[in-house]
């Protein structure tokens, strides 16, 4: 059996994380959230892997290769113009392809999913639980059968579709064949005369705004792997599943509370404390007496001493001074002219950002690429662009 | 240069044999040929590519096979010169890389006593040779033939009398074997079997080493029984496929920020420098490399010469090698000279011989390699590793990064144990190394801006890049880059030397790249910018982020990331490389494989 992942689509709700790289690559646990799927394929015995790449291809491409690192034979397809995820699903369709599971790539989705998708015998969805509104739509159940609606934006807890589905040709020729806009619209025309399963996944997260990489982060360390290469100083404490890749230095003192996940090449402490759930990328630098956690640090940045971060991301080659303060507060947020209520979140901060000592960021902030916070500076908007 | 693998084992050797040869393409790509043992010997060569001989292979069951494919140097590419070689009868079949020095005279006395020949190729006489000396022992036969022939060499060879057996030798040229359960290999290098085993053994020149399914027996110069070392390397994961890149130039380009990194980890955290003992006083430092190599070497001398003070000359392999020993060199120990090998394979002729000729003469040698366990790293007194991963593309990218990166390390730390840096410097140079992954992904961000100066050159008959101060070297690497892909006839020049005679060239037929980096030279060459603007000629500039001036005087102009100017070559050559890619892409020619041209020089 197949599989076709697509990942052509550039993601914008990301704002700053996804102008260098597209939105499969963005790292949650310390992998690019297509590791999580393409291993996840693997382990349920799905090995022949057709990826639509477009935007920001290389990065995709230089990662996975021909596969044969993750166990699996990628084919790379090129959706080179944005026209949609039913085009990027009939690009990925190689000749040789009869039943295969769709996988959009900016889903996060617990690896038993795949297996259990696959042993179902006929077509089938993979439905989710999800906070709010997805794009994918929700799934209804009528006597049994499976219904499609995007009727209620404020579907809290109740039951998405997550994008993810096992097709055959047949039911992906009708589903191009349909009138529908995007896959969740054309399977919503098709479902009435199909016969469709629906599958729960385990865990589910749709990554669309900022702030879900901080949930998801959460979410995929249960698929966290455990690695322990680096070099571990005296008087060290490690409590829980934490992996330290190798030339990784973690000084004497500092106290390392599971599930992390450290990089390569990374320097930690003296006497700084980590987690839980905080993945730290390459290269990243974590000064003396500094608290982290609940956070993604990208590759790369230098953080300095006696910092406080809880619930933040910061994005690839970000330097951070000391003293500076990230916690969470709860409050509504302006994003892309919407309002949402983010609680237990703290600073978000795109690439190559430089935040100087003393700064205080309130909780919820967002800050776009290469963002300036002058030394003691207090910062509180939702939404800094680029122009500052 | 040329690559060899050999078969013997319970499998079918065939798919095997042709698996792992390709693995050796970029070694020569003008002929291949393979051997097969049915009731007799079978052999198929073609002219061209692997896939052309291919295309033309039998179907066989056979469990021996040798192979090989060609870069030639005697003879020109064509079926009848394509290896394996056999005698008249077919009973030997041989496989050869190197050059035979006296082969005219052995022909000729070869010809007076009867025996013909069927191609131009100097490997010829071997299986006739081995043929005549035949008596029942392969060994033996091979062993008579070696006294009659001088050159270089790795040779290997199979009788129709010996369905298991490969015997093989070497002598300056690579030889590995490969041990495997019930099967063994014999190649050039160790990528040609790394997918199969990881347990290698390396023998020495002149040794002679007959490989059957069971076993592998060395052999000196009068037959005595050898013993011998079996080494386990590091299982490569990498695999030589394109991943969804159109070319291995372009994927191995893309890769450069992982090969940076990979051999950042080995460089500061496991420390081969301190290893070195390079604590005593240096008095000169020489680097002596090849081809891109020797330019990584030209950046090498100006970080070293400002950061130590101790002077540093960089020689071509093949100059060096043939040159006048030094006053001083083999001096008192005080003032003993460093000298710096360059070699990505680590088996590069010339770089090899210059090794030797710089220990004989007295001299401290180390070499920068990207192979572990190659020939160079056997021979000097230290070695520096870099984790650039197996390079296929025929014009080195990411090789050309990390041996840059290798010579900064190098230089910040003799500057430390000499003083002139201190703790608190060292860190800082540290830290600004370890940002060279994220600048140079920068680069690779804007590649489509790169791809948008494509159309000022591909009507171009000849292009000039200067630079001055450390970015002289990548206006020499950018010229070597875009002439070998793309064929353009491309110079590199100091930007002050243009005045001395190339200025004459310049029209608005031959654009220009320079590059204007904000270091002590800067205003100089801003004003040769202008100079070459006045000769009509189209001037495409390099500067830094947020440059006042360039765009200014400058036809087109491309921005690389804020970067101290001493560390620019990095995201520089970059730019040079995805250029010269996307010119060579815009006029079709063949980027990975150019024509003439191959990796691993192991020719002089």
């Amino acid at each position: 059996m197949h599989a076709i992942i697509l990942t052509a689509g550039e993601g914008a709700r990301l704002g700053s994380w996804t102008a260098n790289r597209p939105k499969g690559m963005i790292p949650i646990g310390n992998r690019p959230i297509l590791d999580y799927l393409v291993r996840g394929l693997v382990s349920s015995g799905i090995k022949k892997i057709n990826m639509v790449v477009g935007y920001g291809k290389n990065s995709v491409m230089s990662y996975f290769g021909d596969g044969s690192n993750f166990g699996a034979n990628i084919s790379y397809f090129f959706q080179e113009e944005r026209t949609g995820t039913l085009e990027a699903m009939r690009i990925g369709m190689s000749d040789d392809l009869n039943e295969f599971i769709l996988v959009p790539g900016d889903n996060y989705v617990s690896s038993d999913s795949f297996s259990r998708l696959r042993a179902s015998t006929g077509l089938a969805l993979l439905s989710g639980k999800a906070e709010r509104w997805s794009k994918w739509g929700e799934i209804e159940l009528e006597k049994g059968k499976p219904r499609i609606t995007f009727d209620s934006p404020e579907a809290y807890q109740r039951i998405h579709f997550t994008g993810i589905a096992k097709l055959d040709l047949e039911s992906a020729n009708k589903l191009i064949d349909s009138s529908g806009k995007h896959i969740g619209e054309a399977l919503q025309l098709i479902l009435p005369k199909s016969n469709f399963e629906v599958i729960e996944s385990k865990h589910w997260h749709n990554i669309v705004y900022p702030w879900d990489l901080i949930s998801g982060n959460r979410m995929a360390f249960n698929d966290n792997q455990l690695y322990r290469n680096g070099k571990i100083e005296r008087n060290v404490t490690i409590k829980g599943e934490v992996s330290i890749g190798k030339g990784t230095v973690i000084r004497s003192g500092t106290y390392l509370l599971g599930p992390i996940s450290i990089g390569d090449g990374c320097i930690v402490g003296p006497n700084s404390v980590v987690g839980p759930s905080v993945s730290l990328g390459d290269n990243v630098q974590l000064g003396s007496f500094s608290e982290i956690s609940d956070s993604v640090i990208m590759k790369n940045c230098e953080i300095g001493s006696y910092c406080s971060l809880k619930g933040t991301v910061i994005g690839d080659n970000s330097i951070v001074g000391s003293h500076v303060v990230a916690i969470p507060s709860s409050r509504d947020i302006m994003y892309f002219n919407q309002t949402f209520s983010v609680s237990d979140r703290g600073a978000m901060i795109g690439d190559y950002s430089k935040i100087g000592n003393r700064a205080i960021l309130q909780g919820g902030s967002i800050l776009m690429n290469e963002a300036e916070i002058g030394d003691g500076e207090l910062y509180n908007a939702d939404f800094q662009g680029d122009s500052i | 240069m040329c690559g060899i693998v050999g078969y013997t084992g319970n499998k079918q050797a065939q798919g095997i044999v042709l698996d792992s040869l390709k693995k050796l393409e970029y070694r020569g790509y003008d002929s291949s040929g393979m051997a097969l043992k049915e009731d007799k010997l079978v052999i198929c060569k073609k002219e061209g590519p692997i896939s052309n001989m291919e295309e033309i292979l039998p179907k066989s069951n056979s469990n021996l096979a040798i192979a090989h494919t060609r870069w030639a140097t005697h003879g020109v590419p064509s079926d009848a010169n394509a290896h394996p070689h056999t005698d008249t009868d077919n009973s030997v079949a041989v496989v050869h890389n190197g050059t035979i020095d006296n082969y005219l005279e052995i022909r000729e006395n070869l010809e007076e006593e009867g025996y013909k020949f069927a191609s131009e190729s100097d490997s010829e006489i071997l299986p006739i040779l081995i043929s005549k000396y035949y008596a029942g022992d392969l060994v033996e036969a091979l062993n008579k033939s070696l006294s009659d022939i001088q050159g270089i060499f790795t040779i290997a060879v199979i009788h129709e009398n010996h369905p298991d057996e490969i015997v093989a030798v070497r002598h300056e040229t690579p030889l590995i074997i490969g041990l495997g359960n019930s099967e063994n290999f014999v190649a050039s290098d160790i990528y040609a079997v790394l997918k199969y085993t990881q347990q290698i053994i390396y023998p020495e020149d002149n040794q002679i080493v007959r490989v059957t399914s069971e076993s592998v027996e060395l052999f000196d110069s009068s037959l005595k029984p050898l013993e011998y070392v079996v080494e386990t390397v590091e299982k490569y994961t990498e695999v030589a496929e394109k991943g969804g890149y159109e070319h291995f130039m372009l994927k191995e380009i893309f890769e450069q920020p992982k090969a940076l990194q990979d051999s950042q980890t080995e460089l500061f955290i496991d420390n081969p420098l301190e290893g070195l003992g390079l604590n005593w006083k240096i008095g000169s430092i020489s680097i002596v490399a090849c081809g891109t190599s020797y330019h990584a070497g030209l950046v090498g001398k100006y970080v070293i010469e400002q950061l130590t003070a101790i002077p540093v000359s960089v020689d071509y392999s093949s100059e060096f090698r043939y040159a006048a020993p030094v006053q001083g060199v083999g001096g008192i120990l005080s003032s003993r000279p460093l000298v710096v090998l360059i070699s990505q394979s680590g088996e590069t002729a010339d770089t090899l011989a210059a090794a030797r000729a710089a220990k004989q003469q007295g001299c401290y040698t180390i070499a920068i390699c990207n192979v572990p366990g190659s020939r160079i790293t056997r021979e000097v007194d230290g070695v520096i590793i870099t984790k650039s991963g197996q390079e296929i593309g025929v014009a080195a990218t990411k090789t050309f990064l990390t041996q840059m990166q290798a010579l900064y390390a190098l230089g910040t730390h003799l500057a430390f144990n000499s003083g002139s840096l201190d703790h608190p410097q060292l860190k800082l140079w540290e830290s600004e190394i370890r940002k060279l992954p994220s600048k140079i992904t920068q680069v690779l961000n804007s590649s489509e801006g790169i791809k948008s100066l494509v159309p000022n050159f591909v009507n171009a008959k000849s292009v000039f890049f200067v630079g001055r101060n450390i970015n002289y070297p990548l206006a020499l690497e950018g010229a070597l880059k875009l002439k070998e892909i793309s064929y353009i006839h491309a110079e590199g020049y100091p930007a002050g030397e243009l005045k001395h005679g190339p200025l004459a060239l310049l029209s608005e037929d031959t654009p220009i790249i320079a590059v204007a980096m904000q270091d002590h030279t800067y205003s100089k060459l801003l004003s040769n910018i202008e100079e070459m603007s006045a000769r009509k000629a189209p001037v495409i500039t390099l500067c830094q982020k947020g440059d006042q001036h360039v765009p200014k005087i400058s036809d087109k102009y491309f921005e690389i990331p804020e970067i101290d100017p001493v560390l620019s070559p990095f995201p520089v050559a970059v730019f040079m490389q995805l250029l010269s890619y996307y010119i060579a892409h815009e006029l079709g020619t063949d980027i990975d494989k150019p024509r003439n041209l191959a990796k691993s020089v192991t020719v002089e």
